[in-house]
């Protein structure tokens, strides 16, 4: 483990105790370097007023070269164990005496040497003139002391400083080890919370706040970051839960295709869409292009190799073929990511199933040409019938052509002989009646009537045929005054007849005017005929309603009929009555039923035998309404 | 009476003699000039077909529609479109009671429309009244006034 690895809190003990032992080395050799020169200079010192007592002292045995005196001085120096050697020399340079008496000649030196006191390699030596006031120097003092003492203070002193060094230290480390907390507590609590963090991805912890030192800034800002960690990996989640729940509700996958490397990753959502399970594809771009329809295969490898090269947005579809074989169609869109420093492009993107659609179109599209088909078909049937229709209406247009040359040809062609009968039938009877009897005058008579009743007929054929030609104009028709003014008309020719007639006022109808007065002539006319032999003749014209819709109706209390006849009142020349009894031709009601019948409505009749007739008639668009003012 | 013709034009002669007997039943004894198709009618009014026009335009012209040749119609048409018989009375006298044809004549300038009934009656009357009519109480404008 390197220094840069040691847990802080052992980093700031050693850096403390490297700093305390630095610091008490230091101090520690000074005072061992003071305690030394101190002692040596006490030794010089000591030895240097011992020599100069006894060099005083030995100036008498000196001067009067008392050599016992001389070694009894200096064998007072055995109080002094340290002194190993000493000598007296006399004027001339001899040892004079010596201490100990037993030293040999060679642990002297030759002369004394000079004045002083100095260190030599292992003692000190001590040189001391010998001196008599007044006089000549009288010898020289040598003395030489071992080191010993020397040596004892500086071990002593080197005891005592590293005793203080090991006390010091050991006091530096538990006070550091007491101390460091304030530091390292902090700076680790942040630590775990961060390993916390990061090993739990929960971004709720905190750390505690210590303070408002740097460390206190410093966790402060930690948690502020831890916060603003939290909402934004809150709001990530949020995103990714949303875009997740999105993605598979509406079947999307998404991937991105590292250009570089080739790699290809899918999200699980895009693996089904190939018809693989999560996990199954190789995640190689050669891999995904297989499992595209050869089809489109080179068409998918250019568009998304053109969407690397030219950053467009990349769209597309194309067909995958699952390993079952079924054939899907599939979208995929995506966009360039140029990530900065890499030099390779991720194209990234999504895809999603447009089989379904796909198959829509193509049914639609099958549909419309089904569609267009059958409309062809039926416009050609269409045709062939407007074809047809056209022949058919050309064959009418020529049919009611000669319908009309015949009734013309009736009206001119018919009339025309009988009118010669008629005519020369009357010259019979006026020019030639006299001759005739009355039988031959009765029959020429009945000649005469037969051939107008025979014009009656032609011209009420004729009136029959018109109303099925021509156009029918539509107007709003007042039936109640045109009734008014039939019925008028009708008094006016049998002024002699009481008819009670009740006409409902304001009764309105739209159809043509022409056609309605032919009609209600004929229905009204028939019920002033028909109530010809009734004392109390009543005629009504009025309306009622039936099922929404506005029913007319003419009743007269005159003849009737016999209801099993119904169904012949409307035919042609259908009568129910005599001539003798009733005149008429028969044509009148099936003209009658003609017109409404072109109107778009519906004519019926209840009856009784001489308990009168009603005639209802209905209208086209005549819806049922409030009796209008009249 | 007067001597003022009438121009009858009228091929079916049993027509012809009946409509002289109406006439004259009600003694109306004019002139009555008979033509038997419309081209004769042309010729004696206009004198188009190489002859020459009579003198005198007849007082009234009873006209059939449905004639030989040339129609009543067609003939209505040439007699007004001629300055000389444009005011000229012209009675169309006919089977027809076609409606087209009602129209159609007074629209080219029928002076009135006389449908011939069956009953022979009736006829008379008619023939009464429209020589009552044309040939005694109108007076026509121009020269030709019936007398």
């Amino acid at each position: 483990m390197t220094l840069r690895d040691w847990p802080i809190r052992r980093k700031l003990t050693a850096i403390l105790l490297l700093v305390s032992a630095l610091v008490l080395l230091l101090t520690s050799a000074a005072f061992v370097t003071y305690e030394v020169v101190t002692f040596r200079q006490a030794t010089l010192k000591n030895l240097a007023t011992l020599g100069r007592l006894i060099a005083a002292n030995s100036t008498a045995s000196l001067a009067f070269a008392n050599q016992a005196d001389a070694q009894e001085i200096l064998g007072a120096l055995k109080a002094e164990p340290h002194i190993i050697a000493a000598a007296l020399y006399d004027q001339k340079g001899h040892v004079f005496a010596r201490y100990p008496t037993n030293l040999p000649e060679s642990d002297l030196p030759l002369e004394p040497g000079a004045v002083g006191y100095r260190f030599e390699q292992t003692a000190v030596i001590g040189v001391e003139p010998v001196l008599e006031l007044g006089s000549p120097r009288l010898g020289t003092l040598y003395v030489k002391s071992d080191l010993t003492e020397v040596s004892r203070t500086l071990r002593l002193s080197a005891a005592i400083a590293a005793g203080v060094m090991a006390i010091s230290l050991l006091a530096a480390y538990f006070l550091s080890r007491a101390l460091q907390g304030q530091i390292s507590e902090p700076v680790l609590t942040l630590a775990n919370v961060a390993k916390a963090v990061s090993a739990h991805q929960d971004y709720a912890v905190r750390a505690p706040a210590l303070g408002s030192d740097e460390l206190g800034t410093l966790t402060d800002a930690f948690n502020h970051m831890l916060s603003r960690i939290q909402e934004q990996a809150g709001a990530l989640r949020e995103s990714k839960e949303r875009m997740d729940l999105a993605l598979r509700a509406s079947g999307v996958g998404t991937w991105s295709w590292n250009a570089g490397t080739n790699a290809i990753i899918w999200d699980d959502f895009v693996h089904p869409l190939f018809g693989l399970a999560p996990g199954m594809f190789s995640e190689r771009y050669d891999d995904f292009l297989v499992l595209v329809h050869p089809g489109d295969r080179e068409r998918v490898r250019k568009e998304m190799g053109e969407a690397v090269v030219s950053g467009a947005p990349y769209r597309t579809e194309y067909r995958v073929v699952w390993r079952d074989g079924t054939e899907r169609v599939l979208a995929a869109g995506g966009r360039l990511h140029r990530d900065a420093g890499t030099p390779t492009a991720q194209l990234t993107g999504v895809c999603w199933d447009v089989t379904e659609r796909y198959r829509l179109r193509e049914e639609l599209q099958r549909y419309a040409t089904e569609l267009e088909q059958r409309v062809a078909e039926r416009t050609r049937e269409l045709e062939a019938r407007a074809e047809e229709l056209r022949r058919n209406s050309t064959a009418l247009v020529a049919a009611n052509e000669e319908l009309d040359a015949f009734a013309y040809s009736v009206s001119h062609d018919l009339r025309a002989p009988l009118r010669s009968i008629d005519g020369f039938s009357q010259v019979l009877l006026e020019d030639y009646g006299t001759q005739l009897d009355e039988p031959g005058r009765d029959a020429l008579r009945r000649v005469r009537a037969a051939t107008q009743r025979m014009g009656m007929l032609i011209d009420d054929l004729l009136k029959l045929s018109r109303l099925t030609r021509g156009e029918l104009r539509a107007e709003v028709v007042d039936l109640s005054a045109m009734a008014q003014s039939i019925t008028a008309e009708l008094q006016k020719t049998a002024a002699e007849r009481r008819v009670e007639v009740t006409i409902r006022p304001g009764l309105e109808a739209h159809g043509d005017p022409r056609l309605l007065q032919v009609a209600l002539e004929n229905l009204l006319g028939n019920s002033w005929k028909y109530t010809a032999k009734q004392p109390r003749a009543r005629i009504e014209f009025t309306a009622t309603e039936e099922n929404g819709s506005r029913v007319f109706l003419v009743r007269d209390n005159g003849a009737g009929f016999d209801m099993k006849y119904v169904n012949k009142l409307f035919g042609v020349f259908q009568r129910l009555h005599s001539g003798a009894e009733f005149d008429g031709t028969g044509v009148g009601l099936a003209t009658v039923q003609r017109i409404i019948t072109r109107h778009g409505g519906r004519i019926w009749a209840e009856g009784a035998v001489n308990k009168g007739a009603t005639f209802y008639f209905t209208l086209a668009g005549h819806a049922a309404a409030g009796p209008e003012a009249s | 009476m007067n001597s003022a013709t009438i121009l009858l034009v009228e091929d079916n002669p049993d027509d012809v003699a009946l409509t002289l007997r109406a006439l004259k039943s009600h003694k109306i004894g004019n002139e009555v000039v008979v033509l038997e198709d419309g081209e004769q009618a042309l010729d004696y009014l206009f004198g188009s077909n190489g002859g020459t026009a009579a003198d005198d335009l007849p007082a009234l012209v009873l006209l059939d529609l449905k004639l030989p040749k040339v129609t009543g119609l067609e003939v209505l048409q040439h007699i007004r479109a001629d300055e000389r018989t444009r005011v000229l009375p012209v009675v169309v006298l006919t089977s027809s009671g076609e409606e087209r044809d009602v129209v159609e004549s007074y629209s080219l300038g029928a002076n009135s429309y006389v449908r011939k009934p069956v009953d022979f009656l009736e006829f008379t009357e008619a023939a009464r009244q429209l020589g009552l009519y044309w040939l005694i109480l109108n007076r026509a404008p121009g020269g030709n006034r019936p007398g």
